[in-house]
């Protein structure tokens, strides 16, 4: 089967005056046609700029400075703005974090939604946008959906502009959504709702999910593969359930020992020493060096480079394969 | 058996929106506006004992932020009253302002944005020392090393006493937070939302820290989050609300093994987990209720899977149903 | 185990005034603009160590000299570079002390200005209620009227004068100082570090003037350089006017105003001069202030 995306070494630096930051500094990863993967890692791991690199929405001081990002057959990377624009909003969708990067404040839902599919179709009629829009809205749970058109993003609550928001994502019938903590802004029984919703539009339409997060735990119940981001790099990739369910690389391993229900209640939980690099700093060796209880010389001075297990999965270390007492 | 360090009780906090002139005088003429009531905080009532984690755990427009902020002094109540100590002090009624230094100084809040809740323009050193330098707790000479004293017990270094704010991450601006607070001895420390921003990583730091401050100091915790596996770990006991209200208190297995309500059953069954076996979600119904306009009745009924005719009509009793469990649901009545 | 510091390396010890200069410089335009101001403010201080000679010594000054063109000399062989006035005092020297004028009253009302208008901005923001509404009215009253019309109707209650055209002046700007100031005042009021100072009991006037005004300064530093070109030029209008300045201490606007009756027949040095003078001590100012505002902008930041 081939990918639908496909990243190859892709780096996105950004050029600032005190120096340059390796936002995104060599990861390889790719989805298949109706897969759901998720990209996990903490702040400045670089996993937001990998979704805003996919779309092409890097802005200046940032720049792709190497590799490629193959969506089917096509180098978005040599692409020209129109033949993007063309892809953007409709073969390739994106959902933020804050409803509010999708929405218009002045404009009707009904206004924006229309907007969307005009923009990528020009042959169909009003009324078949009218209905289509009216459905998508179905579709994602908003009830009496011919009234909600009509109504303007603050008068909906964060949940239900989200629901819009993926609404509108899934109007173009897209190959591939790309997903930048669409939940974490909501609250728990609306996320649960939110993250159920996901699921089953994607597995219906068959449309591939780039679920980009911070939180585990979201991941681990809904995704087929995950890749662990640190300091820019992929650190561990691989299935779903050996990713959660027998780590290999450190920080991973550290993450998962951190969540709280891992640990016995009342007792300290496992942390993980230190902080992330300040990024105009990075260290020559591996970035995880510092706080990683499982390092070796070899660590501080060269970075590791992917290696393929024999599980299947991708891994940046040294000193993963052995088992150390948890 | 431990004492009672805080008593909440019939605690109410009202925000109105009043008419303004206009809408007076059309309702004068005939209409029938009326006043915009927000009930963010209705007549909770419970008790901390010392040395206690009591965790509160709701979502959106549940008001546990504001039970925290009227606790901790800093916002008026409407009505009800807050005990410190068996001393009645109540933060201060809307009309009347009523100050206790010694008291207020003894409960002390940590707040969830550490971008927003450090000065940035003061040092490190001035931030933390300003209070107890200003309430003469120690004197300008000792500034330095009480400070360093007070880094020390949250982890950080010597040299972040001349250093800014924006030259800290996250976490260690919750630390520099969590040693301001520290600083005027408080007894009772109300965290709102204090790991909510954080990575995971940094998070579990900050918890771990909490917990050992809680031994070393022998503090106790107002731990308010919405996140439940945060709570279910810290908390020695639990207080759920919703629109305002409390639906039900117990001691922390309690509310895991034999949970109650049915708000804190979907809340409990709705927290992500690690569980890679677990594929669909059961979410519940429906979206949560603007405070403006609460439903009849139960509160909840409009979501609830187990709502009964009652539901609509009559607020549920609060009762015990346990050993130190309190509920409030109708489905209780008909079991006892 | 002990977290390391963020960012340890610091390159300059005054990291903050090397990281303002650098955004600073970065429009040329304004820095030219504020080198030109810099002379300015030089020629204004030292007016009285390096003018050619005292315009008001009336031991010096004679009739015989009036109206002496630029460049032109007297018999004593005394080249005017900007010419002379209708009295025969040198307009070079009367330029620089005109300048000191202006700078000085359009300087200390500004402050004054700024002073009352803080103090207002922000308590009206931090206490809110019925204060802040009747604070905020005057404000919005106030500065509907032309600043023009406010000073006139000062000047005509109160006389003329060097300290009632001050005292005008400051009144016409404070509301602008509180507008801004009110502006910023309520966001920083809603942030949480006020919330710890009041959870310290910390004291409302300690906290407005030792945590909120701090945090409210840039705004104003960039409305206190644009109100103080609009200060100089309102004085300027003022003297002009006849209104202002008294004749013993002539502002740049008053020297524009005694050279009128004179470009008519074609002595044009005794007003432009000074007029000239006047023009680029504003722009100069403006381009300060509004490069000084575009730094401060968030939005802007690249």
């Amino acid at each position: 089967m081939k990918p639908i995306l496909e990243i190859k070494n892709l780096k996105t630096h950004f050029f600032k005056k005190e120096g340059v930051v390796k936002a995104v500094d060599d990861i390889s990863f790719h989805i298949n046609p109706g897969e759901i993967v998720g990209l996990v890692g903490e702040s400045g791991s670089g996993k937001t700029i990998t979704g805003f690199s996919i779309m092409g929405l890097v802005d200046a001081p940032g720049k792709i400075v190497s590799g490629s990002v193959f969506f089917k057959d096509t180098d978005l990377r040599n692409i020209s703005p129109e033949e993007m624009q063309n892809i953007r909003g409709n073969r390739i969708a994106m959902i933020f974090q804050d409803p509010m990067m999708t929405l218009n404040p002045v404009l009707r839902i009904q206004t924006q939604m229309m907007e969307s599919i005009k923009a990528h179709d020009k042959t169909i009629s009003k009324q078949e946008i009218y209905n289509q829009c009216r459905d998508a809205l179905g579709l994602v749970g908003i009830s009496s959906p011919d009234e909600r058109m009509k109504s303007y993003p603050h008068q909906f609550s964060g949940g239900m502009r989200q629901r819009v928001s993926i609404a509108i994502a899934l109007l173009n019938k897209p190959d591939l959504i790309i997903a930048d903590e669409p939940t974490t802004a909501l609250d728990v029984t609306i996320q649960g709702q939110v993250i159920f919703e996901m699921q089953k539009l994607c597995k219906e339409s068959k449309t591939a999910l780039l679920w980009i997060t911070h939180d585990l735990a979201v991941v681990a119940g809904i995704t087929d593969r995950i890749s662990v981001m640190y300091a820019g790099r992929i650190v561990e990739q691989g299935s779903t359930d050996k990713i959660i369910n027998h780590p290999m690389h450190p920080y991973t391993k550290g993450l998962i020992k951190s969540v709280p229900s891992k640990n016995k209640k009342g007792e300290k939980l496992h942390q993980i020493d230190g902080m992330v690099p300040a990024m105009f700093c990075l260290p020559e060796g591996c970035a995880f060096e510092e706080r990683c209880n499982q390092r070796i010389e070899k660590c501080k001075q060269e970075q590791p480079l992917v290696t393929k297990e024999e599980d299947g999965r991708y891994l940046r270390c040294f000193n993963a394969g052995v088992n150390y007492a948890k | 058996m431990q004492n009672k360090i805080l008593e909440v009780h019939q605690l109410s906090k009202k925000f109105i929106k009043s008419l303004d002139k206009t809408t007076k005088v059309i309702n004068w003429l005939g209409g029938s506006y009326k006043e915009e009531v927000v009930h963010a905080v209705d007549n909770v009532s419970f008790d901390i004992m010392q040395g206690e984690v009591v965790g509160v755990v709701g979502e959106s427009g549940c008001g546990k932020s504001t039970l925290g902020r009227m606790i901790a002094g800093i916002m008026p109540i409407t009505s009800g009253s807050i005990s410190f100590k068996e001393k009645h002090y109540a933060g201060f009624l809307d009309n009347q302002y009523q100050q206790n230094h010694s008291i207020d100084l003894k409960i002390q809040m940590i707040f969830q944005d550490p971008f927003s809740s450090l000065n940035p323009r003061k040092k490190v050193l001035d931030i933390i020392s300003e209070a107890p330098i200003h309430h003469q707790l120690i004197s300008k000479e000792d500034k330095k090393n009480f400070v360093a004293e007070m880094l020390n017990k949250v982890g950080l270094n010597n040299d972040a006493m001349a250093r800014y704010p924006h030259q800290f991450s996250g976490g260690q601006r919750q630390r520099v937070g969590i040693a301001r607070a520290l600083a005027v001895s408080p007894e009772l420390v109300v965290c709102d939302e204090s790991v909510a921003a954080l990575d995971v990583s940094i998070q579990a730091q900050i918890i771990n820290l909490f917990l050992d401050l809680r031994k070393n100091l022998n503090l106790t915790y107002l731990f308010i989050s919405h996140d439940m596996g945060v709570i279910e770990h810290i908390a020695d006991r639990i207080v759920v609300m919703y629109l305002g209200q409390v639906v039900e208190i117990a001691p922390t297995n309690e509310i895991i093994n034999r949970t109650n309500h049915p708000y804190t059953k979907a809340l409990l069954g709705g927290v992500p987990t690690l569980d890679t076996t677990r594929k669909m979600y059961e979410p519940i119904k429906g979206e949560i209720p603007s405070p403006l306009n609460p439903p009849s009745g139960c509160y909840f009924h409009p979501r609830c899977k187990f709502a009964t005719e009652k539901c609509k009509l009559e607020k549920p009793s609060y009762k015990e149903v346990a050993p130190n469990h309190f509920s409030a649901c109708h489905l209780n009545d008909q079991n006892s | 185990m002990k977290s390391k510091i963020f960012n340890n390396k610091t390159k300059h010890k005054h990291e903050l005034l090397y990281k303002i200069w650098s955004d600073f410089s970065e429009n040329k335009i304004a820095v030219v603009a504020l080198c030109i101001f810099l002379v300015i403010l030089f020629v204004a201080v030292f007016a009285s160590l390096i003018s050619p000679t005292d315009p008001y010594d009336l031991s010096t000054v004679t009739i015989m000299n009036a109206r002496l063109a630029p460049m032109e000399e007297d018999f004593s062989g005394t080249i005017y570079w900007l010419g002379t006035d209708g009295a025969g005092r040198d307009m070079l020297s009367a330029i620089f002390y005109g300048l000191r004028i202006s700078l000085s009253v359009g300087v200390l009302s500004g402050m004054f200005a700024l002073i009352v208008g803080a103090f207002f901005g922000i308590s009206a923001a931090y206490f809110g209620g019925r204060y802040e509404t009747i604070v905020m009215r005057i404000v919005d009253i106030q500065l509907s009227f032309p600043s023009i019309l406010v000073a006139l109707i000062i000047l005509a209650a109160f006389g003329k004068g060097i300290e009632k055209t001050i005292l005008a002046l400051v009144l016409v700007q404070w509301a602008y100082y509180a507008r801004t100031a009110r502006a910023s005042a309520l966001v920083e009021s809603r942030k949480e570090y006020v919330d710890a100072a009041r959870c310290l009991s910390l004291g409302n006037l300690r906290i407005m003037l030792n945590h909120i005004l701090p945090n409210c300064i840039p705004p104003l530093i960039v409305v206190g350089t644009l109100q103080t070109a609009h200060a100089i030029s309102l004085e300027a209008t003022l003297s002009f006017l006849g209104l202002g300045l008294p004749q013993t201490k002539p502002s740049l606007g008053l020297l524009i105003g005694n050279g009128f009756e004179f470009v008519h027949t074609g002595d044009y040095w005794i007003s432009i001069f000074p007029g000239i003078a006047l023009l680029i001590t504003i722009v100069s100012i403006n381009l300060v202030g509004d490069q000084l505002r575009d730094m401060f902008n968030p939005r802007l930041k690249k």
